[in-house]
């Protein structure tokens, strides 16, 4: 990990369809003092034009290419110009702003890679279905028995990253649902990047709706834990691997 | 059995290949797959014939001909299939990388259009930071 200043750091929101929410998460980011990027994902709406509005760069997908998609487009941007560290946010309000700098600061106490937001450790943790806690207990352990560091929430969407990390998610990032959140976690973390758990803040959603109906969570939670299990899924290169690439270039 | 099956199967065969001309014709195939299903066209027709020529492999085998040709056409219409997958997970891979590209392409130009006083519909509130590679 690396040490850090405040114009290192960008804040990515992946956005689809948000226009009721993503005005105010934008301002309450930048309220924060960071600079805010809005993928916006093939928008059938006015997203893209009132996160600018708000005072957000805006990327403009012209295909709907899901949360990884847009969560790489971020990531490249990030490394294009010059950010060190991104923090990727819901545009839905649940991810409280004011928690970033508690990411960050984590990340630089705890020399981590990856800071991930725990919504489930914080005196408002969040309510939710007993399936959906089920879901996320099973996926927490086989992130812990994957990478041997304790992750209690393992699709959490609120995360800081580190270079060099941030330069292999820019390069490839999984795209599918739990993919973005669980599987790019623990290939993080098999790749010996070190990973945090952050206690965070969880507001109910503002706007929006979930982005997968239960059957197809139920689905993907089966096809995360076997691309993990079969380790079939992406591989980013370890932070030696990287920087004996960059020496080779 | 007579010429019926011969008959029957070698016309399935041939409006399949005059089918793959048509969508070959109207830019719809490229020669790649053309030339994988005008093989698959040729089996159909030729399968009459195909089934005499398999018989020393089949009797080899203690296997029925009908049984190793249906085996074979199974793996070929297998291979096809696994090759368009590959080349179905390849142009996802493009065309996610040219979204990314393009929204990357099109805010640099917005940027660049509102440092310059062209037409940028980007807001001048936008970050104040991004610092172009």
């Amino acid at each position: 990990m690396l040490a850090m200043a405040a114009s290192d750091v960008v804040v990515i929101i992946p956005a689809h369809n948000e226009s009721a929410t993503v005005a105010d998460v934008v301002r309450a980011v930048r309220a924060e003092g960071f600079p805010v990027v809005v993928v916006d994902d093939g928008s059938t709406d006015a997203t893209g034009e009132l996160a600018e509005q708000a005072g957000a760069t805006v990327l403009r997908l012209v295909v709907n290419l899901g949360v990884g998609g847009a969560l790489r487009c971020g990531f490249r941007y990030a490394v294009e110009n010059g950010y060190r560290i991104a923090v990727q946010c819901d545009a839905d309000g649940q991810h409280d702003p004011a928690n970033i700098r508690a990411l960050l600061d984590a990340m630089s106490t705890e020399h981590a890679d990856l800071a991930v937001g725990n919504r489930f450790a914080g005196d408002d943790a969040m309510e939710i279905s007993r399936s959906r806690r089920f879901a996320m207990r099973v996926l927490a352990r086989a992130a812990k028995r994957a990478t041997g560091q304790p992750i209690e929430d393992a699709t959490s969407g609120f995360r800081a990253i580190a270079s060099p990390l941030l330069g292999e998610f820019a390069r490839e990032y999984p795209t599918q649902y739990l993919g973005d959140t669980f599987e790019a976690l623990v290939a993080s973390a098999r790749a010996g990047y070190r990973v945090v758990s952050v206690p965070t803040t969880i507001h109910a959603r503002q706007g929006g709706v979930r982005s997968a109906t239960t059957p197809a969570s139920l689905a993907f939670l089966a096809r995360a834990l076997l691309v993990v299990k079969l380790r079939i899924g992406i591989r980013f290169r370890s932070a030696t691997e990287v920087e004996g690439c960059r020496s080779e270039g | 059995m007579g010429y019926s099956q011969p008959l029957l199967l070698g016309s399935l065969g041939l409006l399949f290949a005059l089918s793959i001309v048509v969508l070959a014709r109207l830019q719809l195939l490229t020669l790649r797959y053309t030339l994988g299903w005008f093989l698959v066209a040729l089996t159909i027709g030729a399968s009459e014939a195909l089934t005499g020529l398999a018989e020393p492999l089949a009797d080899a085998l203690d296997i029925r001909p009908i049984k190793l040709l249906l085996g074979l056409s199974l793996t070929i219409l297998l291979l096809i299939a696994v090759q368009l997958s590959i080349t179905a997970s390849g142009l996802i891979q493009t065309l996610r990388t040219l979204t990314e590209a393009h929204a990357l392409t099109d805010e640099r130009i917005r940027r660049l259009e509102q440092a310059t006083g062209g037409d940028a519909s980007a807001s001048s509130t936008a970050n104040d930071k991004p610092v172009p590679s």
